[in-house]
C-alpha cells in the first residue's frame, strides 16, 4: 500500500533536512579538539606520573568530570544562544550525550570500586553516542572516526597493563577524537 | 492575513530543485547534478549562475586531468532563503478556508 503523507508531515521531512543542513554547517571542530586534548592530556599526565611514582597519580582523571561540567555549561549557553531549543535534531542529540555521559561516569564509578577496567565500557559508549551523532548530522569524516574508536574500545580489552591502556587511550584520543575536529574546523573557518 | 511574496529566485523548478538537492545531500558537482535533475548543461548553468549571484551557492571550478571540475556548494545565506521559502509555504498551506468559502465550492 502506498503511503501517503499529509502536507504536514511532508513539512516536517522538509524542515528536519534543513535542520541537518543548517547543523552541517554550524558543525563545530572545537568540541572534538577540546575533548581529544583532554582524553591525551589526562592519558598521558597519568601515565607520566604513574612513572615518576607519584602518590595518588588516579586524582589526575577529576578532570574528567571537570571538563564534563564545563562542556555541558558552555555548551547549554550556546543552545539558549542560538535557540536551539526548537532545533528537534539538536535536542536529540543533546539528550543522548547527556545519557551517555551519566552512563559513563556511573559505570565508571562502579567498575573502578568493582576493581574492574572501566576503559571498555567508556571507550563503548563515546563511540556509539560519537556514531549516532556523526550519522544524524551526516559527516562522513566523524562516521570514520567513530568507527575507530568503536574498534579502538576493543582492543582495550587485549591490553593487560593499565601503561598500555594509558597510551593506547591517549593516541586514540589524538587519532579519532582530536584529529577530526581539526578537519571540521579548517573546513567551518572556510565556508 | 498577510502573505509574504515566495522569493522569485527559488521559484523556478530548476532553481527549486538545485536548492532541494544541496540541502538534502550536502555539496556536490555539475555531472552528477546534471544526471540527478535531468537538466541540459545549459540550462544548468545558467540557472547556477543565477544562484550563485544571489549568494546562495558557489561554484569551485578546477581541473580533473584534462577535465574541468565543478562543484557546486551551498552557503549558508542559501540555506536561510531555502528555509524562508518553505516557511512561507507552509503559511500559504496552512491556512484554513473560510466557512463561506467552502460552503460556495
Amino acid at each position: 500500500m502506498e503511503n501517503q503523507l499529509s502536507y504536514q508531515q511532508s513539512f516536517q521531512i522538509i524542515k528536519q533536512t534543513i535542520s541537518q543542513a543548517r547543523m552541517r554547517f554550524e558543525q563545530s571542530g572545537l568540541l572534538f579538539v577540546f575533548w581529544g586534548l583532554v582524553i591525551a592530556g589526562i592519558s598521558f599526565g597519568y601515565y607520566f606520573l604513574r612513572k615518576s611514582g607519584v602518590e595518588k597519580a588516579y586524582l589526575i582523571n577529576l578532570l574528567y568530570l571537570v571538563a564534563a561540567i564545563f562542556t555541558f555549561v558552555y555548551y547549554f549557553l550556546q543552545a539558549r544562544k542560538k535557540n536551539e531549543g526548537k532545533n528537534f535534531l539538536a535536542r536529540l542529540i543533546g539528550w543522548m550525550w547527556l545519557i551517555i555521559n551519566i552512563n559513563i561516569f556511573v559505570s565508571a564509578f562502579a567498575m573502578v570500586n568493582l576493581g574492574m577496567h572501566s576503559t571498555f565500557v567508556i571507550l563503548l559508549l563515546i563511540s556509539i553516542g560519537y556514531l549516532l551523532s556523526a550519522i544524524i548530522v551526516r559527516s562522513w569524516i566523524l562516521v570514520i572516526a567513530s568507527v575507530l574508536l568503536n574498534i579502538g574500545s576493543y582492543i582495550t580489552l587485549f591490553l593487560s597493563t593499565v601503561d598500555d591502556l594509558l597510551i593506547f587511550v591517549g593516541v586514540v584520543g589524538l587519532v579519532c577524537i582530536f584529529l577530526p575536529g581539526v578537519f571540521l574546523e579548517i573546513k567551518r573557518r572556510k565556508q | 492575513m498577510n502573505y509574504k511574496e515566495l522569493n522569485p529566485l527559488l521559484h523556478s523548478p530548476v532553481r527549486l530543485a538545485v536548492m532541494s538537492y544541496l540541502v538534502a545531500n550536502g555539496d556536490t558537482d555539475f555531472k552528477t547534478l546534471q544526471k540527478e535533475l535531468k537538466v541540459t548543461p545549459g540550462n544548468l548553468s545558467v540557472q547556477l549562475r543565477k544562484l550563485e549571484e544571489a549568494g546562495y551557492i558557489k561554484l569551485e571550478k578546477s581541473f580533473r586531468g584534462n577535465y574541468q571540475h565543478t562543484n557546486v556548494r551551498l552557503l549558508p545565506q542559501g540555506l536561510d532563503a531555502f528555509e524562508e521559502y518553505v516557511n512561507t509555504l507552509q503559511q500559504y498551506i496552512s491556512v484554513k478556508p473560510k466557512k463561506s468559502d467552502s460552503d460556495e465550492n
